[in-house]
């Protein structure tokens, strides 16, 4: 189309591919804010912190192609967390691993069926996601009666303390389960079937069933996996920290939801899939780590992280990319 | 009505030989381009009060862009626009309302969800009122129902516009022009979706409209509706004026031959198909609110048109029958043997495959490419087990982009940036690549230029040729005759009769579809 | 189910609720005692008021559901302030006038976002709650910030009969509220924008600026609710209100707001929040415990959300 000078070019670029640079920013500065920021240890560190964000958002990264928001993951990990360590306490590590991941996955199709009564777009996934949340952490109250749970990680739960312990030829074993849940969905997302029907639902749900795509089951589907995700990750959080408790997940789908889109996807856009999901995690994962280095006060860290969300988002509303469509007056 | 008409016209045309008064309207080298596109280039136009002036073009020519400027949506690049004598600039709708030019979109524009009164004066109310701190509805209706009386709607200013027919939606956006006190009004396809009674009713309104000396600016595609209701003409071809007449003085195939700018010998191909043995048998198909119910059956090899009025339940029709819509049981068989359809997954996979009248809604995903978008109904025919293979899909699409001749720079490019006519061809690949035997078309050339129009006449005829069942839903009486072997007419969400080849001449076609 | 569903959208909410009314009456003695009555008017109260003021939004067409962090975020204010100084303290009208005029100026902040830059509404508002949490928690310490104002708690206590003055204000409020939409072109400019947005600017309506209005009127109000609840917990509590969100727009969506804009009304929202209340006081008095309370809570949430989108979108089948 030939737009002109190279500096308009440079915007474009810039604007296409604002999560790489603001990545690349981070990186710039934490080195220059702290000697330990390059350090083996330091990085592993963020690696292993950020893994159950990166699991939730993988999760959440697949609903958001398909163009809603998955707000009770954090509610879900909770209860995934609670059961894990409740059931295994009582009927073995591989019976509680069975029974939360299995509660992810019915909660996040319970999502799903709802969402489909509701014939519902973005704005009804909001609430209603928000709903089963309510209604799931009041189900975690209940069953552990309000307290927190523990279990013993020198004791006789050695396989499920070795998830969020141990390593895998040096890598953390939770670094581990996010990236391959992140290579398996970008398989499944690119190459196969279902990914392009996923990618077409996001993209026109009419035009989807209209031409013969199951868009019930597939937005059933992929809440349900990330339900699923909601569950690993509420295992995964629960043997690293040794303790689960009926709110400690709120407010991580929060982060889920900075990381996929400070990672630059767009919903519905069939353009990204779990690159943006790693580039965001990234990002999240290394300012959450210049804020501990630097001694941010928790809470001014969740501050931050709100208005980032609200500069990434309003970047992308000023729409810095331009497209071809001719512009209207007011 | 006709011969009222005729009178009125006559009267007017030859005031216009004998003076000239200052123009109502007078655009000179009217230009404005958008990135890479040059909608309007030099355009120049006079236009008269009391004078009906009829804008013909082909899609793309250039008339919504000028229609658009006229109303103070879009800036324009040069040129100046003078009302009567005197030059204005033309900043907002509001500012272009408050000149006394209204326009009448073809998509109509009314709130739903308020009342007719509200609409009328809608961004008005506090001067209507004549407070800002307190509305005065009483007057604010009162007012309302003046106008309403003036363009014979029957319906209140109290009503809501949700409930209103189009017919009505439209008479209420006219009584809203007439509250400006507009001397322009711009009417864009006001007859697309009217019954013949409507349309007199609309053609009635316009004559008072001149009557009153003002101005009317009617864009239309219909050419029979030109010749009756026009004083003058201008033709747009690629955003510029190729020619103006008075409309006593011209014809329609020169108007055709200066909107393509070239002689279209035949508008239609020829018919080609051999009309074979029954393929389809539809028993008792209806909606759930509906009482009335519909059966016919299709032959393969055969064009199977649909007319009727709008409203007529034509689109519930296909609809039902796709799957797409609640329906009461239906009984459908196709190939001798009973099918049940209730989602359209199961249509699709019987061989039905169905041309949404909306593609940008429902037939396409804008914002994806070429590719996708013509195997989204067949992904098993590009999959290899649950994957997708690339190589194959950039084969299927390279193999259509041949067949239907779709012109796109790029197979990259989003479908939201190709003409209507190429949208449609990628539609119809869609289906025709799901291996659709039954292909259900609902105003297949909507929105699409002359020349495109003939294009996919002839996807249409070979695709009968080969063997398939075509529903032909359409509002184009003439295209409907030209390519139908049998033609259904609907009434009031029934069949009023089905008429074969020869003896479905429009008059006929119209007695049944007007009871 | 259907007609749970019918009754829903529209202003058939006000048989429901004499009919629920009545029933809850009959079945529970204690259900009309003074004492019930004036705690079930003041309960409906607090986030009664700032559900007028997500109505005006809605209205408009825009979501939201930073009204929980607003109200934490002013009684918290509220208290810092009257803590500052005996003067303050003593005329608690100023402090209270900054704490809405803070929430206003927010409001407007806020407003920016979403008319100018037009940034999803949903997402900016999921940004101003957690933001405005912190900013709650952070200010007070993230502990209570208590206040030892007798004239001022007593504002929560007075009572007219059974009938609590905080009840007269929201229904005020609720008046004033109807009045504004109905009756004033600023109203009907928000259903106007909340209806279809290019057409009220074609109509020449300055979308923007109504749009401010909206977010600053509920921003506003979501204070005038925290004030509330400051006085009747005597302290400023960050914590408040994380309910909020969950509580109030099924209050909207019963009273007949439509979630997509365009529907609604002040005195629709009050029989929702009647409604609901209702619902919540009768789950309390037949003694059901609270943990199953949340589980109902959120339950009967989602039966009015589903159930209202679900009408009106009956006839679709995707």
């Amino acid at each position: 189309m030939g737009e002109g000078s190279g500096r308009a070019r440079l915007v474009v670029f810039m604007g296409r591919n604002i999560s790489l640079l603001f990545l690349l920013a981070l990186i710039l500065i934490g080195c220059a804010g702290s000697p330990v920021f390059m350090t083996a240890k330091n990085i592993l560190n963020v690696l292993r912190q950020s893994s159950v964000t990166g699991i939730l958002a993988c999760g959440f990264g697949l609903v958001f192609l398909m163009g809603g928001f998955d707000l009770s993951m954090g509610a879900i990990l909770s209860l995934s967390s609670c059961l894990v360590i409740g059931v295994m306490k009582s009927s073995g590590f591989a019976e509680g691993l069975a029974i939360a991941l299995a509660a992810g996955l019915a909660i996040g199709a319970a999502n799903g069926v709802l969402i489909n009564i509701t014939k519902g777009d973005t704005s009804e996934t909001f609430l209603i996601t928000l709903g089963i949340s309510l209604v799931c952490f009041s189900i975690s109250t209940t069953y552990t009666n309000g307290y927190n749970l523990y279990y013993d990680s020198n004791g006789l739960e050695t396989v499920f303390a070795s998830i969020g312990q141990s390593y895998v030829w040096d890598i953390p074993v939770p670094v581990v389960l996010f990236v391959a849940l992140l290579a398996i969905f970008q398989v499944v997302l690119k190459t196969t079937l279902l990914g392009r029907r996923i990618y077409l639902v996001g993209g026109n749900k009419k035009a989807s069933f209209l031409s013969g795509i199951d868009v019930a089951g597939i937005k059933t589907l992929v809440f349900s996996l990330s339900g699923l995700c909601a569950g690993i990750a509420g295992v995964v959080m629960a043997s690293r920290t040794t303790a689960a408790g009926p709110r400690i997940g709120e407010g991580y789908e929060f982060d889920a939801c900075i990381a996929v889109i400070a990672g630059g996807m767009k919903i519905g856009a069939g353009k990204g899939g779990m690159v943006n999901v790693l580039v965001g995690t990234a990002i999240l994962g290394i300012l959450t780590n210049i804020m501990n280095l630097t001694g941010t006060d928790s809470v001014f860290q969740i501050m931050i992280k709100a208005l980032i969300l609200l500069l990434m988002v309003s970047l992308d509303s000023a729409k810095l990319a331009p497209s071809g469509v001719p512009a209207e007056k007011a | 009505m006709c011969e009222r008409e005729g009178e009125t016209l006559s009267l007017s045309r030859r005031r216009m030989e004998v003076e000239m008064p200052t123009p109502a309207l007078r655009i000179e080298n009217l230009t404005k381009s958008f990135p890479g596109v040059r909608a309007l280039r030099n355009v120049s136009m006079d236009i008269y009060p009391g004078e009906v002036h009829a804008l013909v073009g082909e899609n793309g020519a250039g008339k919504s862009t000028l229609m658009k400027i006229l109303n103070g949506n879009y800036a324009k690049d040069g040129g100046n626009i003078f009302l009567n004598g005197r030059k204005v600039d033309i900043g907002s709708p509001k500012q272009a309302m408050s000149l006394g030019i209204s326009i009448i979109f073809q998509e109509l524009n009314l709130e739903n969800n308020l009342s007719v009164g509200e609409n009328i004066f809608l961004g008005r109310l506090s001067e209507v009122s004549g407070s800002v701190a307190r509305l005065d509805w009483r007057l604010i209706h009162e007012k309302a129902r003046s106008y309403i009386e003036k363009v014979h709607g029957n319906f209140s200013s109290r009503d809501l516009v949700g409930g209103l027919s189009i017919a009505q939606k439209q008479l209420v956006e006219i009584a809203k022009a007439l509250s400006f006190d507009a001397n322009i009004i711009l009417m864009d396809e006001p007859s697309a979706t009217l019954t013949d009674n409507e349309l007199d009713t609309l053609f009635s309104i316009v004559s008072r409209l001149r009557a009153e000396n003002r101005t009317v600016i009617y864009i239309s595609h219909r050419l029979e509706e030109i010749f009756r209701i026009a004083d003058r003409v201008t033709v747009l071809r690629d955003g510029e004026v190729v020619a103006g007449y008075l409309v006593a003085d011209v014809d329609k195939n020169t108007l055709i031959r200066d909107m393509v700018g070239r002689a279209l010998e035949n508008a239609y191909p020829p018919k080609t198909n051999a009309v074979g043995s029954e393929y389809m048998v539809l028993r008792g198909l209806s909606r759930r609110d509906t009482s009335r119910s519909v059966s016919f059956s299709v032959k393969s090899g055969e064009i199977l048109g649909f007319a009727g009025l709008v409203g007529a339940g034509r689109t519930e029709v296909m609809r039902c029958l796709f799957g797409a819509d609640y329906c009461k049981s239906i009984d459908i068989s196709i190939d001798g043997r009973k099918r049940r359809i209730r989602k359209p997954e199961e249509a699709i996979r019987h061989g039905i495959g169905f041309v949404t009248e909306n593609r940008k809604e429902e037939g396409l995903v804008t914002e994806f490419e070429v590719a996708k978008n013509i195997t989204m109904a067949s992904l098993r025919k590009v999959g290899r087990l649950i994957f997708l293979s690339f190589a194959r899909e950039k084969s299927t699409v390279n193999r259509y982009v041949d067949m239907l001749g779709i012109k796109t720079p790029s197979l990259t490019k989003k479908v939201a940036e190709l003409s209507g006519g190429n949208q449609q061809k990628i539609v119809l690949s869609k289906w025709i690549n799901a291996d659709a035997k039954i292909l259900i078309l609902d105003e297949p050339t909507r929105g699409i230029d002359v020349g495109a129009k003939y294009e996919v006449y002839k996807i249409i005829m070979r695709l009968a040729s080969e063997g398939k069942c075509i529903l032909f839903v359409s509002s184009d009486l003439p295209e409907l005759i030209a390519l139908s072997d049998r033609i259904v007419v609907m009434r009031d969400g029934g069949i009023a009769g089905i008429l074969q080849g020869a003896e479905a001449s429009a008059e006929a076609v119209m007695a049944l579809a007007c009871g | 189910m259907k007609k749970l569903a019918a009754a829903i959208v529209g202003y058939k909410i006000i048989p429901f609720f004499i009919l629920a009314f009545t029933a809850v009456a009959g079945l529970n003695p204690y259900f009309l005692t003074s004492y019930n009555v004036s705690s079930l008017l003041m309960q409906m109260s607090t986030y009664g008021i700032a559900a007028l003021g997500l109505s005006f939004l809605l209205i408009a067409g825009y979501l939201d559901i930073a009204m929980g962090s607003v109200i934490a975020f002013s009684g918290v204010l509220l208290g810092i302030l009257m803590r500052s100084s005996p003067f303050l303290h003593a005329n608690f009208i100023i402090p209270s006038g900054i704490v809405l005029l803070v929430c206003a100026l927010t409001g407007l902040a806020i407003s920016f976002f979403v008319t100018i830059l037009e940034v999803d509404s949903f997402v900016v508002s999921l940004c101003a709650m957690t933001f405005l949490r912190g900013a709650a928690l952070v200010m007070a310490n993230r502990k209570p910030v208590p206040i030892n104002s007798d004239a001022f708690a007593a504002l929560s206590q007075q009572l007219i009969g059974p009938v609590p003055i905080i009840f007269i204000l929201f229904f005020a409020l609720v008046l004033i509220s109807e009045y504004l939409l109905s009756w004033t072109a600023f109203g009907r400019n928000l259903f106007a924008i909340g209806g279809n947005r290019e057409i009220a600017g074609m109509a020449g309506i300055n979308t923007r600026i109504n749009g401010v209005l909206a977010y600053v009127a509920y921003y506003v109000l979501a204070g005038v609710a925290g004030l509330v609840l400051a006085s009747r917990m005597n302290s400023g509590t960050p914590i408040v209100g994380t309910d909020a969100p969950l509580s109030i727009i099924p209050m909207l969506i019963l009273g007949g707001t439509a979630l997509s804009g365009g529907k609604g009304g002040a005195i629709k929202t009050l029989f929702g929040c009647a409604f609901l209340s209702l619902a919540f006081n009768a789950m309390s008095l037949f003694g059901i415990p609270s943990n199953l309370q949340d589980m109902v809570k959120g339950a009967i949430i989602l039966v009015i959300i589903v159930s209202g989108k679900m009408y009106e979108n009956r006839e679709l089948k995707v």
